[in-house]
């Protein structure tokens, strides 16, 4: 199921692939609705009624990118959506636009290159994807202007417990939410299925003030940094360690009492927990905790490694970690 | 013979320099209707059919660009050098296999862009990790230093028979020996031809200058890929994708020989480029020349984009039109320099 979901293209504003995806999975026993963002917003009865309301969400939406240009030869010009590395891009693979036209990203050869041009990352500005076609209006009977481009990357599982693959971030999220939507709950939830996270978490800000919820949790990934030659607080968070809860990122500072009680029910519960030693990234909960007069928010992220690339690498574990904490913290925050 | 599908067995092998027993294997296979085929001391793969005529070598070298393990560090991962000329642009989250005990799965680490500082353009790695997923105790019994590691074989097909893959350089050029070969078989050519899949022509030529040695040929013809122009790239430098085969002119090659080529492309209206270059080729014809007391020795090379890149492209109709004019050359009769 992850891997159908990664494999799903949907980057900011072009969630429909991943909406309709979902919708089809929802049990019966749920209801939903669109809003006019394309937020997804879920509403399950659980066996209880819940004293408070509880919302999760998870962004739909992944990094990817957008064509603006087509050459006079047929190459295709593009801007990121959401926050590429830039050094990710040169040499890799994509799909272009509804057709999923097979491109790569290239430039001159190695060989060619001078002792400073070696060395320098390429920008995404000056790089361009060629599909093969030999003229613009060959190109452009393949491509139109608007079109998006995915990375061509397979789901891998590798080493111990490890998988590689595009999007991971956030359908690792998504993945969670729905199979909490397929089981059984004790109390009534609401799930919101955010777009445009990417670009600065603006389906979330409207989102947040339909449902008006007392209690939000994220369920993201995250940043992981755990490499040879990163040492310390700089890793951030590592692989394997488990479900990520931090007390403040470059978004959002954490509800304190929230964050605590995450660390609490994880001890409970035997389910590894760490937190983020930099105040680094972003979700979600940035838009949530502001929005319809203030949200007690947490966030439940996935450690991933290489993270807004076409190799996003997670473990497993991690994610049933991240899933665990989910249930048994909404269920507290139900009865809170 | 489908190019296309020739060229996606061969570009699946993995062949780093100085290990390139799997691609050796699956080339000899496919050389097997030819003739005789041995490998030599050095590793090559050598083809030979006999004939009465002229001695010809014909090279296109197996080995494909790489890195090496250097190191397994504590975390479990490994630290590499390239072995061929690398390019570092490609390396930042490429996939890659590791040529362990077993094929391994792995990713070229990044550091991710927050432990810059703001402002700071971001910079390549100093150093190449891979990133197995394993611990050390775990690596260390799958994967020793000096393992090879390729980028990841996946091929792809493009617009306009455009094939894109690691290892085209210089897989696309056995593919046009395999080709030719078929073609001469079929025209019965009289000469004595000795193919080989040289090893080592990214690091050290040894492949090729072996095999020169061996075969002391009159006449050799390498065949291996070269430039193809991209928007960001100088015309001068460059042929252009889908033109057609690039033939070499450089003071390292026989004059008579090229312009032979170029005749024998008019007559045959095959399409052609000149590729001029004001010393040596930078590929094996440049050793095979000199070996065994000399030997008069050609060029012939397939436009290429993103050359040693994971997505290296080729126009399948110039690897198909090389080999046609491989062997309208040799067939014509007079081509003898």
């Amino acid at each position: 199921m992850l891997k159908t979901l990664c494999e799903l293209n949907g980057t900011s504003g072009r969630e429909e692939a991943v909406r309709e995806f979902l919708i089809a999975h929802l049990p019966k026993d749920a209801s939903y609705t669109v809003d006019a963002l394309g937020n997804l917003i879920v509403e399950k009865r659980g066996a209880n009624r819940a004293k408070n309301k509880v919302m999760l969400a998870s962004h739909m939406d992944e990094v990817g990118l957008i064509i603006t240009y087509i050459t006079e030869d047929g190459f295709l010009r593009f801007a990121c959506v959401g926050g590429i590395d830039s050094r990710a891009l040169f040499g890799k693979a994509v799909k272009v636009g509804e057709q999923g036209v097979s491109g790569v990203i290239g430039g001159k050869a190695v060989h060619q290159l001078t002792k400073d041009e070696k060395n320098t990352v390429p920008e995404a500005e000056d790089l361009l994807i060629d599909i093969g076609a030999r003229t613009k209006a060959e190109a452009e009977s393949l491509v139109s202007l608007g079109d998006n481009a995915y990375f061509d990357s397979e789901y891998i599982e590798f080493g111990d417990g490890f998988i590689k693959s595009k999007a991971i971030d956030d359908r690792a999220g998504n993945l969670i939410m729905l199979e909490m939507l397929q089981s059984d709950l004790p109390y009534d939830m609401t799930f919101c299925f955010t777009v445009q996270e990417e670009i600065g978490t603006r389906g979330a800000a409207a989102v947040t003030d339909t449902v008006a919820p007392d209690y939000a949790i994220v369920l993201e990934s995250t940043t992981a940094s755990d490499l040879p030659d990163v040492s310390g607080y700089r890793q951030v968070c590592k692989t394997g360690g488990g479900a990520v809860v931090g007390f403040m990122d470059r978004g959002t500072v954490y509800d304190k009492s929230l964050y605590d009680l995450a660390f609490r029910l994880a001890k409970e519960n035997d389910i590894p927990c760490q937190t983020k030693t930099m105040v680094a990234g972003g979700n979600d909960a940035s838009a949530i905790h502001k929005a319809a007069g203030g949200v007690k928010t947490v966030a439940v992220s996935v450690p991933c490694r290489y993270i807004h690339s076409a190799s996003c690498v997670a473990k497993k574990e991690d994610i049933d970690s991240v899933a665990r904490l989910a249930r048994v913290l909404s269920e507290t925050l139900a009865t809170l | 013979m489908d190019t296309i599908s020739v060229l996606k067995a061969l570009t699946a092998a993995a062949g780093v320099s100085g290990d390139e027993q799997e691609i050796a294997d699956v080339a000899a296979e496919l050389l097997t209707p030819f003739g005789e085929v041995t490998r030599d001391r050095i590793g090559n793969v050598v083809c030979r059919k006999k004939g009465n005529g002229r001695r010809v070598l014909l090279d296109a070298h197996m080995d494909q660009i790489g890195l090496a393990v250097l190191e397994i560090t504590p975390e479990g991962f490994l630290r590499c050098a390239p072995c061929g000329g690398a390019d570092k642009r490609v390396l930042t989250g490429a996939e890659v296999t590791v040529c362990g005990k077993e094929k391994l799965f792995g990713v070229v680490t990044s550091t991710p862009p927050h432990l810059q500082k703001d402002g700071d353009t971001p910079t390549l790695p100093e150093t190449i990790l891979i990133d197995i997923g394993l611990s050390k105790e775990r690596a260390e019994t799958l994967v020793h230093l000096g393992d090879r590691v390729l980028l990841r074989p996946q091929f792809r097909i493009l617009q306009n028979n455009c094939v894109s893959a690691p290892a085209l350089d210089d897989r696309a050029g056995l593919c046009v020996l395999l080709e030719a070969l078929e073609i001469l078989q079929q025209n019965g050519c009289p000469d004595d031809i000795t193919v080989v899949f040289s090893t080592r022509e990214e690091t050290t030529e040894g492949g090729a200058k072996s095999a020169a040695y061996n075969a002391k040929a009159d006449l050799c013809i390498a065949v291996d890929v070269s430039f193809a122009m991209t928007p960001d790239a100088k015309p001068q430098d460059c042929g252009v994708l889908g033109k057609g085969v690039m033939i070499g002119f450089a003071p390292s090659l026989t004059h008579a020989v090229s312009k032979g080529l170029c005749a024998a492309a008019k007559a045959e209206n095959i399409p052609y480029q000149t590729e001029v270059m004001g010393g040596r080729s930078g590929t094996n014809a440049d050793v095979i020349s000199m070996e065994a007391g000399g030997c008069a020795t050609g060029l012939l090379s397939i436009p290429q984009r993103y050359m040693h890149t994971g997505i290296e492209v080729v126009s399948v109709e110039d690897v198909e039109n090389t080999a046609r004019l491989l062997a309208a050359y040799l067939l014509e009769e007079g081509a003898v320099c």
